[in-house]
């Protein structure tokens, strides 16, 4: 499945024309009975930070893994910059891998480990010493040279995988879950010093991860994957303000689903009747729909507010609060409409607003563009 | 990660045109030829006569007379070392297994060393302990606590000593594997939710550890069975159990049929032992990875409540009578560790009352040596029979342990990184030379290597040797193997580095330890080996072990001693090396 182009819309900034790095044509992965890649198609620009993004078995380890080459595919082709790949041995790949664990060779030093790629290429002494040095300079490591891996705390050993990979300038770094061991401080501070990496060398990354604020902090683009198939590809912005799906819109941050029947058209937009309570507008589904079909549509805590009154060409739920909590930054109010569904609205905390008494009746007011619904096979 | 994360597990490229049925190949193909092969045709012989023609004469013979009491006699005995080895090493294993620090290394190296040493030199260490004018009579007499020595050697007591000190460090082994997985959580929580340590030991620890205990009695009864050297030396013919019996046949008697039948009878019953184990635990409980359910499951588990409520009010009654002083919490610590330290003496003492022996001024081995004299050492150096003997130990173990790596370490590796069909049934077939009994294995070698002229020679030593050599190899190797984190080779790939470049740089520097403790194991276990010597070394072109054997049963000089020592020094030294080597190799 590709970008699906009903989904450009002009409120989106579209990834930049970047000529083709990676292509992947028709991939797949079968373990017996059990397919752990369906046929799968992705391009990744030159320079381009791509995000392979799902749930655990989601096929994301097993596409990195084909496209280092540690893997053998059952079907389908891999390109780099415009040869077949396919069958190429990973030291030919011209690409850099950075393990889940590090892989950092225990017997061997912080400086032999970051100079192990440039002795296999057999480079004289002189320009390893230089770069080694100049890699170790810029994670802030000089000083470690000697140690051993394990004599280096997670966030250490994390730079010295990175300038393994980095030092000898492969042009395109593959990661697979690089930030997974690390508490979330460093991890925080990490996800930082790979960005920073990869504008500096300017290498193509494909980047696997099963977080999702990570995957929105650092992507160009994101390819979110579930059960061995794309679910849908695009840029951070795309994937959170138009999921193709409940799953998309779900994985992608906070989100609460309204479930309903559609009642009637309205232009951009389609009527939503709920059991007991008053019909709202909400954006037509992507997929083909007919009157009567159940829909759920998808609402951003921060697109919602709680008020007293009413708004001309806001959709209006009665709902009474159950919880308010300032976290800080946020407010968070807990409300339980009449169908006993709990929705949370956030919003900024301000001096002026107050956290809402407990069992306070109130109006829950949304516009209805931030409504995202769907029909059909999209629920699943 | 997810199964299917998991089983993306990556693959190098060269290996898939290498993938296992090429490494395995040296190894199946000789196992067959040399073990398999020579099995079933010795077996076959059981049924016919020189004619050719069927036969049950064999049969016959051994289900009558003396040989079936022989068959009866070994069953009886193995039972009871069975018995006697699996109460003596549990205390040992449960201290191994839930003690920490340098206590305990030391306590593993002091269980190892009798696993190490020759089990010859062990068996002469009790007839000095237990003879007439041994350390035991000896000493009682002095004391004045009696005034004849007791005859405590070559006697049913004696063999059953010899053969549980001979079988226990391999108990304790099979044991420890069990008890080591054991979550040390579990006793912790077993105590938040109110259990006295009575309680949790029988429990939990027992009842999780059990198929531990069970492997270590099934292994403990099918190599006892086999054994010949304990009862011979420390035995009267009382004593006889059917290894001798099937030596004798073929010794003195050349009577093939026979030891033969009485192989196949030791084969059948071995096989059937493995099939009820298998019944009732299920034979994956080897590996320690499976509980016993069902029925003997809730037997077992009524059992050991029964045994938990005992124990916790026999607790609570000696704390009753002692009610000023508080019981501490190291107390249970030490209920176990006194009698640990007593069996761990058992192990360990006797054979260094060989030492001051060798020094004696008497042609004797008695107690207490008389004066002081090289003249033991002297008679070891000088004998060209002792020193050829000696050479072609070292060189035919040296062989057999570079053999033994060479086709042992390649199916280690096809065994832990490829997939294929059929798998699960290499490594039970590699291991076999292991379970089989010793004595019937080296009888088909004889058998088979008769026919085709290698009887004699040392390339058919190192064959033998190799076959009980190499599973040892595999196993030393999978353990080193399957906590190598695969993602290295690969992450050298990635950087690189060929996959011959990896092996050389990365792989074998890590491995490196294991490759010498293979080394180490299977150098011993040749060095050691007597049964195939006994039939394959005849004559003057000996081994050490068979040269030791041959003299105790001429006369027990002072110069066995004096070998003994030497041979007890050499395994001290192999395994403060391989200690020094594993901590070098944790970067201690």
């Amino acid at each position: 499945m590709a970008v699906d182009t009903l989904l450009e819309t002009p409120r989106t900034r579209a990834a930049p024309l970047r000529a083709t790095k990676l292509r992947v044509n028709n991939l797949k992965k079968q373990y017996g009975q059990l397919q752990a890649l369906r046929p799968t198609s992705l391009e990744v620009g030159n320079g381009e930070f791509l995000t392979l993004l799902g749930p655990s078995g989601s096929g994301k380890t097993t596409l990195l893994m084909m496209v280092a080459g540690l893997t053998a595919p059952t079907s389908g082709e891999i390109w780099i910059d415009g040869r077949i790949a396919t069958d190429l041995p990973p030291q030919k790949r011209d690409i850099g891998v950075v393990f889940q664990n590090y892989a950092l060779f225990p017997h061997l030093s912080v400086y032999e480990n970051v100079a192990f790629p440039l002795r296999m290429r057999r480079l004289d002494n002189a320009t390893i010493d230089r770069e080694v040095k100049r890699l170790l300079d810029i994670v802030e490591l000089s000083k470690m040279a000697d140690r051993l891996p394990r004599e280096l705390s997670g966030g250490q050993q994390q730079r010295v995988a990175l300038a393994r990979c980095a030092v000898y300038g492969p042009s395109i770094i593959l990661m697979d879950e690089p930030l997974g061991a690390l508490d979330k401080k460093l991890r925080d501070q990490m996800q930082m010093e790979i960005r920073h990496l990869h504008k500096r060398l300017g290498a193509t990354v494909l980047y696997v991860t099963h977080d999702q604020g990570e995957a929105m902090t650092m992507s160009d683009r994101i390819c979110l994957m579930r059960d061995g198939g794309i679910e849908q590809l695009g840029t951070p912005a795309e994937l959170y303000h138009q999921p193709r799906n409940r799953f998309v819109a779900d994985f992608l941050g906070g989100a609460t689903f309204l479930k309903g029947t559609i009642a009637g058209e309205d232009e951009d937009f389609v009527i939503v009747e709920q059991h007991g309570q008053a019909p709202f507008k909400a954006l037509r589904p992507v997929s083909k729909f007919t009157k009567g079909e159940a829909v759920q549509c998808m609402i951003r805590p921060q697109n919602l507010s709680v008020s007293r009154g009413q708004s001309a060409g806001l959709n209006v739920l009665s709902a009474t609060v159950t919880d308010s909590v300032m976290t800080g930054t946020m407010t968070e109010h807990h409300v339980r409409l009449a169908d006993a569904t709990t929705v949370v609205a956030v919003e900024f905390t301000t001096a002026s607003s107050l956290p809402r008494q407990k069992g306070e009746s109130v109006q829950l007011t949304w516009r209805p563009a931030d409504t995202i619904s769907f029909v059909g096979s999209d629920l699943k | 990660m997810s199964a299917v994360d998991q089983l993306a597990r990556p693959v190098n490229p060269f290996r898939i045109k290498l993938s296992g049925g090429i490494l395995l190949l040296p190894i199946l193909a000789f196992l067959f030829i040399f073990f398999i092969y020579p099995l079933f045709s010795m077996l076959a012989i059981s049924a016919f006569d020189r004619s050719g023609a069927l036969t049950f004469d064999f049969y016959r013979q051994a289900l009558g007379g003396r040989t079936w009491s022989i068959f009866l006699n070994t069953l009886s005995i193995s039972l009871w070392v069975t018995l006697f080895t699996v109460l003596l090493s549990y205390p040992v294993a449960y201290y191994l297994a839930t003690s920490k620090g340098r206590s305990t290394n030391l306590i593993l190296i002091i269980v190892l060393l009798p696993f190490w040493t020759s089990a010859l030199v062990r068996a002469f260490a009790w007839m000095l302990l237990l003879g007439r004018n041994g350390v035991i009579n000896s000493t009682m007499v002095n004391l004045g606590i009696t005034e004849v020595p007791a005859d405590l050697l070559f006697n049913l007591f004696s063999v059953l000593i010899g053969m549980v000190h001979a079988l226990m460090p391999i108990a304790v082994l099979s044991m420890l594997a069990t008890m080591q997985n054991i979550d040390r959580n579990l006793h912790s929580a077993a105590a938040t939710l109110g259990a006295e340590p009575g309680d949790t030991f029988w429990r939990v620890f027992f009842p999780i550890s059990f198929p531990g205990v069970a492997s270590a009695a099934l292994v403990t009864f099918i190599v006892s069975m086999g054994i010949f050297v304990q009862p011979s030396l420390l035995g009267s013919p009382r004593e006889t159990m059917v290894a001798q019996l099937i030596i004798q046949q073929i010794d003195e008697l050349y009577n093939w049929g026979l030891a033969a039948a009485v192989s196949v009878m030791v084969l059948v019953l071995s096989v059937i032992i493995i099939l009820i184990f298998d019944k009732l635990l299920g034979i994956a409980s080897i590996s320690g990875t499976q509980q016993a359910g069902g029925a003997s499951g809730k037997a077992m588990r009524s059992i050991t409540a029964a045994l938990g409520t005992a124990t916790v009010a026999v607790s609570r009654a000696i704390r009753r009578a002692l009610p000023q002083r508080k019981v501490k919490e190291g107390a249970f610590r030490w209920v176990l560790a006194v009698p640990t330290l007593l069996i761990v003496l058992f192990l360990a003492a006797p054979t260094f009352f060989l030492v001051p022996v060798s020094f004696t001024g008497s042609s004797f081995m008695e107690w207490p040596p008389r004066g002081f004299s090289l003249q033991w050492y002297e008679a070891y150096f000088t004998s060209p029979v002792w020193r050829e003997a000696t050479v072609r130990s070292i060189i035919v173990a040296l062989v057999t342990a570079t053999a033994s790596l060479a086709i042992g370490v390649p199916a280690a590796f096809a065994l832990t990184r490829s997939k294929f069909k059929g798998k699960a049934i290499v490594l039970p077939y590699i291991l076999l030379p292991i379970v089989a009994p010793n004595i019937i294995v080296a009888l088909s070698l004889f058998y088979y290597f008769s026919s085709i002229g290698l009887v004699g020679t040392d390339i058919g030593l190192v064959i033998g040797h190799t076959v009980f050599a190499v599973p040892y190899v595999v196993l030393t190797m999978i353990a080193t193997l399957s906590i190598y984190d695969q993602r290295l080779d690969q992450a050298a790939w990635t950087l690189g580095a060929t996959p011959l470049t990896t092996f050389r740089l990365i792989t074998l520097p890590m491995i490196k330890v294991g490759f010498v403790t293979s080394f180490l194991f299977a150098f011993v276990r040749s060095f050691d080996e007597v049964t195939v010597a006994l039939f394959i070394s005849p004559g003057l072109s000996t081994t050490l072990p068979k040269r030791m054997w041959t003299e105790a049963h001429h006369s027990v000089e002072p110069t066995l001693a004096a070998v003994s020592t030497i041979l007890i020094i050499m395994v001290i030294l192999v395994i403060t090396a391989s200690e020094l080597l594993k901590r070098r190799g944790l970067g201690r």
